[in-house]
């Protein structure tokens, strides 16, 4: 009796530390090869001009290309002339002023954010870059308009800061459907100059303690 | 005992007093639901209600704050009189307003026992109203269904507000206000919207006082950083 005792007892406990070994047991996570985050960091005067700089060149360069036939029909160094200086109301669709515009401004800030800026700098610095466009470039075609001036990087801002915290949220997944929507959305993260991109290494100690290295790259 | 009661005091009358932010940008957005009392030509009034958005861009001292303001509403309006040059047309139907401007504000210091600031912000406002007729009647001239009636108006706006008085911009002290603002249209647009990305303005013409806008929003939100 005492033996059939004995075995009772030590089965029911093998099965109950089974099932609660079987219950503290990790979910299974996806192994992510990178970490993506944003990192804040300070920049010389140089390095901002120069970012300032690869914005406004990349601005004349898309202009044509994205808006074709807009800029070779209502397009003319006439105008250019006739509307420099000139700030106007303008009576664009809402696709335009409530769509493309908050868009490209969000984009503007992702730009910056990439490159280090903490979330105010990038929002001032997209200020600068879309007035130089509104003012410099846009009006080959069209005067500057007071809402592009604003909206875009106020609501790009805004719309920006929304998409980089889904992106990283997406991107940490590690789901490859996942990280194909983030990057989408936030198409700097792709490209070589995004600071946030840190390289993960497992870590198994042998003693049963596992973590996870991060290894930033300058 | 008492030194301890003191210094407790002397903290948190620090807190209470100290600003969330100071010397620095921050950006502030938020939701608004809309109110407009709108005079126009033949004393045809109409009022009109919307829900919309409002943002505020701006450098903080200490008690002032400088900001690039903008408030945005989309709504429906009921049957208005509307003409520019011969085009003259009675309707109905829906509106989009945007408003910019910079607005100063001055934050009055916290009172004790209380997490909110009290402020006051005045400035002059520029808008542009586009409205589309769903339901009209053509008095005289042509007007299709796919045009615009559009008119810029300027004045002032008044906000009298309440923010959280937090330690720090990164707890996104919330906000409520409300702004008033009075303005009177400078210019009227006739607009062709039959291509849906190009606006065609067909025909445009000065005005000075035939169109009163009163705007009354209650703006609710956050400092977004």
């Amino acid at each position: 009796m005492r033996l059939i005792s004995f075995l009772l007892i030590f089965c029911l406990s093998f099965t109950s530390l089974g099932f609660a070994a079987q219950n503290e047991a990790p979910e299974p996570e996806r192994q992510v090869k990178w970490h993506y985050e944003y990192k804040d960091r300070s920049h010389t005067k140089l390095e901002t001009w120069k970012h300032i700089g690869i914005v406004y060149g990349i601005s004349w360069a898309l202009y044509p290309l994205t808006q074709p036939t807009v800029f070779t029909e209502e397009g003319s160094f006439k105008k250019y002339g006739d509307n420099f200086g000139r700030v106007v109301f303008d009576r664009d669709t809402p696709f335009w002023n409530w769509l493309v515009h908050p868009i490209s401004g969000s984009q503007l800030y992702l730009y910056y954010r990439a490159n280090g800026y903490n979330r105010i700098d990038s929002m001032a610095l997209s200020f600068i870059s879309s007035t130089l466009f509104e003012f410099t470039i846009e009006i080959y075609t069209e005067p500057a308009s007071v809402q592009d001036l604003y909206q875009t990087p106020v609501l790009g801002a805004i719309v920006g800061l929304g998409i980089e915290n889904l992106s990283l949220w997406l991107l940490n997944t590690g789901h490859p459907v996942a990280k194909f929507i983030g990057h989408t959305i936030n198409p700097m993260t792709l490209f070589g100059f995004f600071e946030g991109k840190v390289r993960t290494y497992p870590i198994i100690d042998g003693k049963g303690k596992t973590g996870v290295s991060f290894i930033y790259e300058f | 005992m008492n030194s301890r009661i003191l210094l407790t005091l002397i903290i948190l009358s620090f807190i209470q007093s100290a600003n969330a932010y100071e010397n620095e940008f921050a950006l502030k957005a938020g939701g608004s639901v809309a109110f407009s009392h709108l005079k126009y030509i033949d004393h045809s009034e109409d009022n009109a209600g919307g829900v919309g958005f409002n943002t505020n861009f701006g450098y903080r001292f200490k008690s002032f704050e400088f900001n690039l303001t903008s408030f945005t509403a989309f709504g429906e309006m009921e049957k208005l009189t509307y003409q520019i040059g011969g085009t003259r047309v009675d309707g109905e139907g829906s509106f989009n307003h945007a408003s910019f401007g910079p607005t100063l504000r001055y934050y009055f210091d916290v009172r004790p026992n209380t997490k909110w600031q009290w402020y006051i912000a005045l400035g002059p406002v520029w808008s542009i109203n586009t409205f589309k007729l769903e339901d009209f009647s053509v008095q005289s001239g042509t007007y299709k269904k796919q045009y615009r009636y559009s008119y810029n108006s300027r004045g002032w706006m008044l906000t009298i507000g309440l923010e959280e008085a937090l330690i720090s911009k990164d707890l996104n002290p919330a906000y409520i206000e409300l702004l008033i603002a009075y303005q009177t249209a400078y210019q009227v647009a006739l607009l062709d919207n039959s291509d849906f990305k190009q606006v065609l303005t067909l025909e445009s013409d000065s005005v000075r006082t035939n169109i009163y806008t009163t705007t009354v929003m209650i703006n609710i939100g956050l400092m977004v950083f």
